[in-house]
């Protein structure tokens, strides 16, 4: 507020609080004659034309506080004897219009309620009355208050009145005769300016809008205006001082009011009514936005029960058919026609929750409109937004029933390559959201048609930041694992496709999606398995083997485990004995590429752990390939570069020769004698007392299943030679690393040894 | 001097309970008066209180009523219209005080008690002790008011007219009736058919005219008695702004007609639109104003 206004108000306010004080004096001495005149000459500082809306609003606060207290006044007063409506024909000897109204509808109000007159009565005289002002900012106030005085006294359909005192429809009337008036009066408030002063007005008139949009809520408040009255009566005059208003502003707000104030039930069921009246509109009348609130409010509401509806009457017709008009008005603009779309789109979507022949028609508009007002291809920002809505909406519900539209990849290509990226991911993702199960070959050919962006090398492609291109390919990458045919065969062929189209998407696409690959063909091995189809699983294999070699090429060590992979699916084979040369190859080459590629010590040494891991669950090597197998195995572990590997190694390798399959307990002896023996080598590194923790749980290992080279005495040495060493290291006279950890996997070690001692087991053990 | 003999007194019958009126007088003072109707009778008695040992020689005791017509227009000039004497003693002397009663029935009084600009009605009643020689009258006044209540015998019609300048400002408005009593309410409307003016208020005043002489030199004094805005702001056309005034609020008289062939008093509503330039706009109707109860 600037200071002139301040000022004003500062100077008004101080007159209404003297004259408010002098009010309640006479008032304390029943002297209400004098009240009156003071009453009088406070309203009379709401006779200003100096405030802007914004300070009048302050000044009007005020006043409107003290007529509170006024008519409290009143009402006391009447208990104890006084006539309400000899005072409501009191004040309207008052010679000045605007305070002797503001006194009437006070004094109107404590005859409602004290029930001197009815309701009706008062409410015709007063929505009378109030025409004598005729200013604008001022008649809007009055009218303001009007309606705030008797919010609480309007007859409802809950109230509980006779009817000759006041039905639903009487306040109805008057709601609606003060919204017309009201409506003229803020319309007549642009009309008094002059052209420079118009964006001030304006902005005037935006203060003062919801005065005026106060009726229409107090309307939509009203229990008796149900939708029946609603649609027979209320929406049609609403609709009716709209209309014939011509003007912009008001129509806009008034509308936009109608939308927001009744129950979405009402608009479905008006939804026609509605769109007539938009047609009817002032064309500068940005009937855009309020459709889409409309539309926007309309599909978050519809729920199950309310289909019906929309069977009932073609309301996608009706909308369609109004939209296609707003599309041929040459004003509109793409942005705003393609907004309006997007919201049609969920509308309908929520509607007819089944119809892809509605959807695809509202893609067909919006190609329409596209070509019709971007004729070089060349769309905006915003509107690719809308499109990538109007491409994204229909996936969340009806997902790759899309992919039967034929308008749909026609609007997709509109966009540019990163726009038309993001549709794709999004058509993915709902894909894998809805796990949609991939069986015909068609849908898949379709859905690598709309993911185009997503896995082809493009012209147009952009750079893309790696965090979003890695969530891009593994979700390309998912894709693989929805399909499921019903024979070997089709699936067979999907997969086809799939390797064929990631095959051309270059290394970096690869590297995400040809694991997954990789997977999906190793799950077929089963099938193929229990069908005793050993050409099927001769050709999977194959495939697998080739999939492997591009994963080498692009990322060497990791291929390691994928040949293990192999390794392993075969063993789980039926029919595992006609494939072990191809499970002996595959393993060999893991040694290869162990040996060949892995350089870092620790890497290399958890390669080596994880084939001495596989080695001991396999079954389907003859002894001799097995021995050589094993034998590489630990001839590698205790090659490892650090000697507390090599000891780690030794010792998981004493699993290749003690297990389900193969025991021989000489060799499992030599293996931890030597694995010991490293450790003490290492004993000079105090934190290489952990290895002898591992060891020592080793030995329980196998003293536990009953190896009886493995005795209790052994197991004591080493127990002994833990305590010495960790009391070396507490007595050190430098901490020198953090034994935490060693301590913590000690003690559990001791903790189980002796739970088990509790069991009457490892009793020789001495802790 | 006679103080010293006597009081004397001018005493009314039957004021409890009666109804008084107030005037201002030509001070502004304000008075109030008993009021009578015109037939009604007036009675009184002159109180006479002598005082020990004294007596009063004189040459008669009489009582008047005098209705008077003053006219402060150019000139003064005071007619009156009734003029009563009652002898109420014959001449003697008053030894001991005395209470004389007197009375004035059936003595029309058509004219009202009025308080004008120019023009008034008073109605007095006068009591003189004649004194022989060169003593002085002993004189007593009292000023009474006469109202009369009327019938409503004719047909009231409504008042409705269309006036305008034009291209400027085209109106229509409408009055409930033509003739309304003091404690009435004007019920109308205006309709607006052409604004082509700002507009800044629109107002309905009450003047009241006192027509003084009759015939050629008769001259109009107007008097605006009244004044009650009706609208606020500028109207567009098609607007209907309600009126609704209440004429107890104001100080009113009825209408005269030829009062004694003197004067006559009328009023006239006069519908004033003020434009941002304070230029008037008007048009002025009479109406008849008469008393239905008092």
């Amino acid at each position: 507020m600037d200071e002139e206004q301040q000022k004003y108000l500062d100077d008004a306010i101080a007159v209404v609080k003297q004259e408010a004080y002098e009010m309640h004096q006479a008032l304390d001495s029943s002297n209400l004659k004098e009240a009156l005149k003071h009453a009088n000459n406070m309203i009379s500082e709401l006779k200003t034309s100096l405030l802007s809306p914004k300070t009048y609003y302050e000044l009007y606060m005020q006043i409107f506080d003290e007529l509170n207290k006024l008519e409290t006044y009143f009402l006391d007063a009447q208990r104890k004897g006084r006539s309400m409506m000899s005072l409501y024909e009191k004040v309207q000897q008052t010679p000045a219009v605007l305070p002797r109204i503001y006194l009437l509808i006070t004094v109107g109000s404590a005859c409602i309620q004290t029930k001197e007159a009815t309701a009706k009565e008062i409410l015709r005289d007063l929505i009378e009355m109030v025409k004598g002002v005729q200013f604008p900012i001022r008649g809007l106030f009055l009218r303001y208050y009007l309606n705030k005085l008797c919010k609480d006294k309007l007859p409802d359909s809950d109230s509980d009145l006779d009817e000759q005192d006041g039905t639903v429809a009487d306040s109805v009337d008057f709601l609606l005769a003060n919204l017309a008036e009201m409506n003229k009066l803020w319309i007549r408030l642009q009309n008094t300016a002059n052209t420079q002063e118009k964006s001030k007005r304006e902005k005037e008139r935006n203060d003062l809008r919801v005065t005026v949009g106060e009726n229409i809520n107090r309307l939509s408040s009203l229990q008796g205006v149900n939708q029946e009255l609603y649609q027979t009566s209320v929406l049609p005059k609403i609709l009716e001082v709209i209309t014939s208003s011509k003007d912009p502003i008001s129509q806009q707000y008034l509308m936009d009011c109608i939308i927001q104030a009744f129950p979405d039930a009402f608009h479905l069921h008006t939804l026609s009514t509605l769109l007539q009246a938009f047609s009817e509109l002032q064309p500068s009348v940005d009937i855009n936005s309020i459709l889409v609130n409309l539309l926007t409010r309309l599909s978050e509401f519809i729920g199950e029960s309310e289909i019906g509806i929309a069977n009932e009457v073609d309301i996608f017709g009706l909308i369609e058919a109004h939209l296609n008009k707003i599309i041929e008005n040459p004003s509109s603009d793409l942005k705003k026609l393609l907004q309006l779309q997007v919201s049609f789109l969920s509308f309908t979507i929520k509607c007819y929750p089944k119809s892809t022949d509605h959807v695809n028609t509202i893609l067909n508009s919006c190609v329409n409109i596209i070509a019709k007002n971007c004729p070089d291809k060349k769309v905006d920002a915003d509107s690719v937004k809308h499109i990538v809505k109007l491409l994204s909406i229909p996936l969340e519900t009806l997902s790759l029933a899309i992919l039967s539209m034929n308008h749909y990849p026609e609007l997709l290509s509109y966009l540019a390559f990163s726009a038309r990226k993001q549709v794709s991911f999004k058509i993915v993702k709902a894909a894998i959201s809805c796990r949609k199960i991939l069986d015909s070959l068609s849908v898949v050919n379709e859905l690598f048609d709309f993911a185009t962006p997503l896995w082809a090398c493009d012209s147009d492609e952009d750079d893309i930041d790696d965090y979003e291109f890695e969530e891009e390919q593994q979700n390309m990458a998912k894709l693989v694992h929805l399909v499921k045919s019903q024979s070997l065969d089709a699936t067979f062929k999907i997969l086809e496709v799939f390797k064929k189209n990631f095959s051309s998407g270059g290394d970096n696409r690869i590297k995400f999606t040809f694991p997954a690959l990789f997977f999906a063909y190793a799950k077929l091995l089963p099938f193929a398995d229990s069908n005793n189809d050993i050409n099927a699983i001769d050709s999977i294999l194959k495939i697998m083997a080739e999939i492997i070699k591009k994963i080498f090429k692009i990322d060497p060590e990791s291929s390691l485990k994928y040949h293990l992979q192999c390794m392993q699916a075969i063993n789980s084979l039926k029919s595992k004995a006609e494939f072990e040369q191809y499970a002996f190859e595959f393993v060999s080459q893991a040694f290869r590429v162990y040996f060949d590629e892995f350089a870092n010590s620790r890497s290399k040494f958890s390669a080596i752990s994880m084939i001495a891991g596989t080695l001991v669950g396999s079954n389907c090597f003859e002894e001799e390939n097995f021995d050589t197998l094993v034998f590489k195995c630990t001839q590698f572990s205790a090659r490892q570069l650090k000697k507390a590997d090599q000891c780690k190694g030794v010792a998981i390798c004493t699993h290749l020769f003690y297990n389900k399959y193969y025991q021989n307990e000489v060799r499992v002896l030599e293996c931890l004698n030597r694995a010991a023996k490293t450790a003490s080598i290492c004993i000079f590194n105090p934190k290489n007392v952990f290895l002898f923790v591992v060891l020592l749980n080793t030995y329980i290992y196998y003293h536990n299943l009953g190896v009886d080279s493995i005795g209790s005495s052994s197991i004591n040495k080493i127990i002994q030679l833990i305590k010495d060493q960790l009391e070396s290291i507490e007595n050190g006279h430098e901490e020198i690393f953090d034994t935490d950890e060693i301590k913590t996997y000690y003690f559990n070690t001791i903790k189980y040894i002796r739970a088990r001692q509790l069991e009457d087991k490892l009793v020789g053990i001495i802790i | 001097m006679f103080g010293k003999k006597a009081e004397v007194a001018l005493e009314l019958d039957n004021l409890e309970g009666r109804k008084t009126a107030t005037f201002k007088d030509s001070s502004g003072k304000e008075v109030s008066l008993p009021v009578y109707t015109g037939n009604e009778d007036i009675s009184g008695r002159l109180v006479v209180n002598m005082k020990r040992g004294k007596k009063i020689e004189h040459q008669g005791v009489k009582v008047e009523l005098i209705g008077r017509i003053d006219i402060t227009y150019e000139r003064n000039q005071t007619s009156d219209f009734v003029s009563m004497s009652r002898e109420l003693e014959p001449p003697g002397t008053i030894n001991e005080s005395a209470t004389i009663p007197f009375s004035f029935n059936k003595v029309d009084k058509q004219f009202e008690t009025y308080q004008g600009r120019f023009c008034k009605v008073r109605y007095i009643i006068k009591t003189t002790i004649l004194r022989k020689n060169f003593s002085s009258n002993i004189v007593n006044e009292q000023e009474v008011s006469v109202l009369n209540t009327t019938n409503e015998t004719e047909e009231s019609t409504s008042i409705k007219m269309e006036v305008g300048i034009e291209e400027c400002l085209h109106i229509e408005f409408e009055y409930n009736k033509h003739k309304y009593h003091l404690k009435d309410c004007i019920l109308g409307k205006v309709n607006f058919l052409l604004v082509r003016i700002r507009i800044k208020y629109m107002e309905i005043a009450i003047i009241r005219r006192e027509t003084i002489g009759a015939g050629a030199q008769a001259t109009n004094e107007n008097e605006t008695v009244a004044k009650f805005e009706v609208m606020d702001g500028a109207p567009v056309r098609g607007e209907f702004i309600p009126i609704r005034v209440f004429l107890g609020a104001f100080d009113l008289t009825p209408t005269y007609y030829n009062v004694n062939n003197k004067f006559s008093v009328r009023h006239f509503l006069n519908l004033v639109l003020v434009d941002e330039e304070d230029r008037r706009y008007f048009k002025q109707q009479e109406i008849v104003l008469w008393r239905k109860d008092l």
